[in-house]
């Protein structure tokens, strides 16, 4: 079963142009309100496959987004 | 009715435009950025859609660059408050409107900086030359309108920002009257900042203006004009410098960022080129008709591939207002007389006091309505 991770961003803003990078190059993504016990700058985060942080660590950063951090979701904090 | 005043403000607003206002009040009410919800998050997207669209006309690759203001002249204020230090130098144009140049002149009083102005000659064409002997005084910026919104006439801003460049000073350019019917590539044209006015050529909705940081331009050189709330970063009280955040603080106005967003999707759909030539040619049948007519003096280059649609034109005898008045009430023409917000442009094409008639074209105009400009002419210049 796959393990989630999230990507934490500076602003909406950079939430939504991650989402639009990652969907056009296919990845599964979405967009969730940053869980409580990681402290982000911004209310939204964007939820990956933590499989492929490292793609997406790399097609961010090609894309000029500004990652703040990327952390493991655990089971309990499963949105949806 | 006839509207020829496209260089105030486009109208009627396609309702492609209006359709996508109406989604957002509808569908995406949320308060952007704010909150997590669906709502907030959809309105989020529809104004991170406006900004790709807005990038890719320009040619750049970060939507992140776009920023929102409430019109062209408070991303104007943006520009000069915030770049401009105390005691430095900048050039302009001598036909500037009045939200570069009331600014500047503030800035002159307030913080001691050398605004000096680039001739352009009685067509409104700039004197490269006199802008290359300007730069050789250290200068930060050169800030230059793209077209005139009096005559018309295009600017070499490509040019410009070489030798700004060259000079080491940046360039701002002032797209108000272009963006949208003039190609615009941020990097092939080497732009540093560029200001647009969403509701004119670019077809959206009063309310929405913005700039556009140029890829190689340094955000921590340019100071907010507002702060406050921006969503991010709220557990800090010093402003957030990720961008757009940095520059946008407060509910934006996306309803009308989501109309703009359709209106730059349709420039996209028709092209720019093809917006271009709807306008080049309506501009010459104009200005062949005027030619015919006595008494008329026209203003700026009087040619099409050197300006944009805009004609400023004079009836020899004839007070200016009177002849915008028997314009729409003889035909519904509408037209703008007087200093369109410009003196400094009538100064330079020798039309100040008494300023000029001004027939601007554009999307929804015909040859018809055109041809019916013509006509009122041709019976206010015998009479
Ligand atoms: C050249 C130019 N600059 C700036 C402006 C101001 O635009 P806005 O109405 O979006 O503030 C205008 C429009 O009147 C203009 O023609």
């Amino acid at each position: 079963m796959s393990q989630y991770g999230v990507v934490l961003v500076p602003n909406t803003s950079s939430a939504l142009k991650a989402e639009q990078l990652l969907r056009r190059a296919g990845y599964t993504e979405q967009l969730i309100p940053t869980p409580r016990e990681f402290s982000s700058d911004c209310g939204l985060a964007v939820r990956i496959n933590w499989s492929q942080r490292d793609e997406v660590r790399q097609l961010l950063a090609d894309g000029k987004v500004e990652i703040v951090d990327i952390h493991k979701l655990d089971r309990s904090q499963l949105t949806k | 009715m006839i509207y020829l005043d496209y260089a105030a403000t486009s109208w009627p607003k396609a309702p492609e435009v209006t359709d996508a206002m109406l989604a957002f009040l509808e569908k995406a009410g949320g308060n952007p950025g704010r909150s997590g919800h669906s709502l907030s998050i959809a309105a989020g997207r529809a104004i991170y859609e406006t900004r790709e669209a807005l990038a890719e006309l320009v040619n750049l690759d970060d939507p992140l660059r776009v920023i929102f203001t409430l019109n062209a002249t408070e991303a104007l204020n943006l520009v000069l408050m915030g770049l401009l230090k105390p005691g430095a130098r900048v050039l302009t144009s001598s036909i500037e409107h009045n939200s570069v140049m009331r600014p500047l002149r503030h800035l002159q009083a307030s913080r001691g900086i050398d605004v000096a102005t680039v001739h352009c000659d009685a067509q409104g064409r700039l004197d490269l030359g006199d802008l290359a002997s300007k730069l050789n005084t250290p200068t930060q910026l050169v800030i230059l309108t793209h077209a005139s919104n009096v005559c018309g006439t295009i600017l070499p801003v490509g040019k410009a920002a070489a030798m700004a460049h060259a000079a080491g000073a940046l360039l701002a350019v002032d797209a108000a009257q272009t963006l949208g019917i003039l190609p615009l590539d941020m990097r092939e044209l080497g732009i540093d900042l560029l200001v647009f006015s969403g509701h004119k050529a670019l077809g959206g909705p009063p309310g929405v203006g913005g700039l556009v940081l140029g890829d190689g331009f340094d955000p921590a050189q340019l100071e907010p004009l507002v702060r406050g709330g921006t969503g991010s970063r709220s557990e800090h009280e010093e402003q957030p410098t990720s961008l757009p955040d940095k520059y946008e603080s407060g509910t934006p106005n996306g309803v009308g960022i989501a109309g703009l967003g359709a209106g730059v999707r349709m420039v996209l759909a028709d092209g720019v080129a093809e917006r271009r030539a709807h306008d080049c040619a309506l501009c010459e049948r104009l200005l062949q008709g005027i030619a015919e007519l006595p008494n008329i003096r026209v203003y700026g280059p009087g040619r099409p591939d050197e300006q944009i649609g805009n004609i400023a034109l004079t009836v020899a005898g004839q007070h200016v207002s009177e002849v915008g008045w028997q314009l729409d009430q003889r035909e519904g023409i509408l037209s703008r007389v007087g200093l369109h917000c410009a003196p400094a442009a009538h100064r330079t094409l020798g039309t100040f006091p008494e300023g000029c008639v001004r027939l601007s074209v554009g999307a929804a105009t015909t040859a018809g309505d055109v041809d019916a400009a013509i006509a009122v002419l041709a019976r206010i210049s015998r009479s």
